[in-house]
């Protein structure tokens, strides 16, 4: 089984200071992690892969400095990472940046695609959905278990509703997204570090994606942030 | 900001003073400013064939929910600026017995989809039933609750029209355009966003408990039109079994009044009993957890409140052996007042409070619940 997990790199939320005199927050000098529903979401994968073999790939769009968060991804045992990264991605909202992560999971291949129920930064919990619409798969939300059917055609997943939960099978290939319960946080050790240095993140650009630019970044973006 | 005020003398003294401050602010009467809350009278608006907003209704145990009536309270300001209808889409098995819920706050017409195979959620069916609605209908916007079903569902539909969606707002306006203006925070609510959508409808899905409801007017009737599922589209993904367990109360946490905090200051599971000893005295408020105490499994998932939680906006939170971490903290930002009691004079959660008591909440909780009955009981 083939499961690619997508992945967003975003400042330590906490570690953010406004800006007294602009108001604005100062984005310099944060530290970046992984979005920490990602994260299970990738722990998960890798549990799947490590009971019953197959390939797990970090799968992310982001700047030059997002390839820090796709060697983290390695260093947790990820086997491959695959890095969108491309001036012509800058800007992209939420339905941009899944046309893209679609034609990137359609170039890759798949059976199974994890992300995070939302990222901890934008918490828009809606890129992942609308990968799924984009590749006419089923998804199921807000994961809190996930087990694979025999066979491997198929998954058992519980779910977190707003009043329980509910158990719901699901055909493969399927978008599953993850929440804080799907795995335990864990940090690569010093000497999965180290391995992991040798493995870099392969890059892929929007050219290599869709001949058309404008399907990306504010052009191909229906909505933006208006000022003031 | 928070007032930082940390009480003064022995336990039960600062108890009493606590009561009484609380009692003075609104407990067991009227909160300050509740007055104002409701958007008033559901004013007749004039239809001028302008642009039509749209509320997906959703039904949670046997009732609309709250956030069904937030957003039709905001779909009546917004539709008097627009001069369109407000419309709400009904979907569900046997869900007719709703029509006049909705009618009488503020709907002009219902879209009923009244179907045996809708009677479950499925995101293949509600989605398509959804995107055939917009096309057919061309509403000029349309809101959801930032819920687990509204969450599903928006970007889906967004995805299979091409729509910009603002997911998880905590306010709409109109811009002198008449474009719709959706309130988005990000980064923890540090900053909150105005972003505008180019494409039509305009789709959003907001926080519940953060729009004012209409007040409704037993008068008022809808127009219904009928909608049917495609039967060609069935769902991918079968449920075999739900279970409400206890996280169905959680859910109230969205509109409560008063929520109670707990943190792993309680020691364990096993002392909740006094806390919810609390919680009945307080008329039932809903508990919340830290992500510590949710990760602990003492209380489930769904009442975490903060970074990776929900955010909650109750009038009056008590965060009860809570240490005040930032993850717990935004998710409370839009409190009234807040309570802390916590045994460490440092706990952060002071920093973050308006009203504090220095105290083993083990001590506190049970002279607090005494004095509160007392107070209530002299009502």
């Amino acid at each position: 089984m083939k499961t690619i997990v997508l992945i967003k790199q975003v400042p330590v939320v906490s570690a953010m200071k406004l800006d007294p005199e602009t108001k604005t927050l100062k984005r310099e000098g944060v530290p970046a992690e992984v979005s920490s529903f990602d994260i299970r979401a990738l722990l998960k994968a890798i549990e799947l892969r490590n009971s019953q073999g197959g390939e797990v790939v970090a799968l992310t769009m982001g700047p030059p400095q997002a390839k820090a968060a796709l060697e983290h991804c390695l260093a947790l045992g990820a086997d491959r990472a695959v890095h969108l990264v491309d001036r012509a991605f800058a800007g992209s909202d939420t339905l941009a940046t899944a046309r893209a992560l679609a034609l990137a999971l359609k170039r890759e291949g798949y059976d199974l695609i994890l992300c995070g129920r939302h990222s901890t930064d934008a918490e828009t919990g809606q890129v992942g959905p609308e990968v799924a619409e984009l590749l006419d798969i089923p998804q199921v939300t807000a994961a809190a278990k996930l087990t694979v059917n025999e066979g491997g055609k198929a998954l058992t997943v519980e779910r977190e509703t707003d009043n329980g939960f509910e158990t719901v099978t699901c055909p493969l290939p399927a978008l599953i997204s993850a929440t804080e319960d799907l795995a335990s946080e864990r940090f690569p050790s010093k000497a999965e570090r180290e391995q992991a240095k040798g493995q870099s993140a392969q890059e892929v650009t929007a050219s290599d994606l869709f001949a058309d630019l404008s399907t990306f970044s504010t052009t191909g973006s229906p909505t933006w942030v208006a000022s003031g | 900001m928070r007032e930082k005020r940390v009480l003064e003398g022995d336990l039960p003294t600062q108890v009493q003073t606590l009561v009484q401050l609380l009692l003075e602010r609104g407990l067991f009467g009227t909160w300050a400013g509740d007055e104002a809350e409701s958007n008033g009278e559901l004013r007749e608006r004039k239809l001028t064939g302008g642009k039509a907003v749209w509320v997906v209704a959703e039904i949670l145990g046997d009732a609309l929910r709250p956030v069904t009536l937030e957003l039709l309270g905001k779909a009546v300001e917004l539709s008097g600026k627009y001069g369109g209808e407000v419309g709400a889409l009904l979907m569900g098995n046997s869900v007719d017995s709703y029509i006049a819920g909705l009618a009488i706050h503020g709907t002009d017409v219902i879209y009923l989809a009244n179907h045996q195979r809708l009677a479950q959620y499925s995101t293949d069916i509600y989605t398509a039933l959804l995107a055939r609605a917009i096309q057919d209908h061309k509403p000029g916007a349309v809101l959801l609750g930032s819920t687990a079903t509204g969450r599903d569902l928006a970007p889906r539909v967004a995805a299979r029209l091409g729509l910009g969606l603002t997911g998880d707002c905590i306010d709409l306006d109109v811009n002198d355009q008449g474009q719709l203006l959706q309130y988005k925070p990000a980064f923890g609510g540090n900053i909150v966003a105005p972003i505008l959508s180019r494409t039509a409808p305009e789709m959003a899905t907001v926080r519940p408990g953060m729009l004012k409801k209409a007040k409704p007017n037993p008068a008022r009737q809808a127009r219904v039109e009928m909608l049917w599922p495609d039967e060609a589209v069935t769902s991918r993904v079968t449920v075999l079994s739900q279970s409400g367990a206890d996280a169905g109360k959680a859910a109230a946490l969205d509109s409560a009044d008063i929520a109670l905090g707990v943190g792993k200051g309680i020691g364990g599971p096993a002392n909740l009993p006094v806390i919810e000893k609390l919680a009945t005295v307080l008329g039932g408020a809903p508990l919340a957890s830290t992500r510590d105490v949710s990760d602990l499994g003492w209380l489930p998932r769904q009442h975490q409140v903060g970074l990776t939680g929900r955010a909650i906006a109750p009038k009056l939170y008590f965060a009860i052996g809570i240490r005040g971490a930032f993850e717990h903290t935004v998710g409370i930002r839009r409190a009234g007042i807040v309570v802390a009691i916590n045994k460490n004079p440092k706990a952060p959660i002071f920093q973050n409070a308006d009203l504090g008591i220095v105290g083993d909440y083990a001590e506190v909780v049970p002279l607090l619940t005494a004095a509160l009955d007392a107070a209530k009981a002299k009502r």
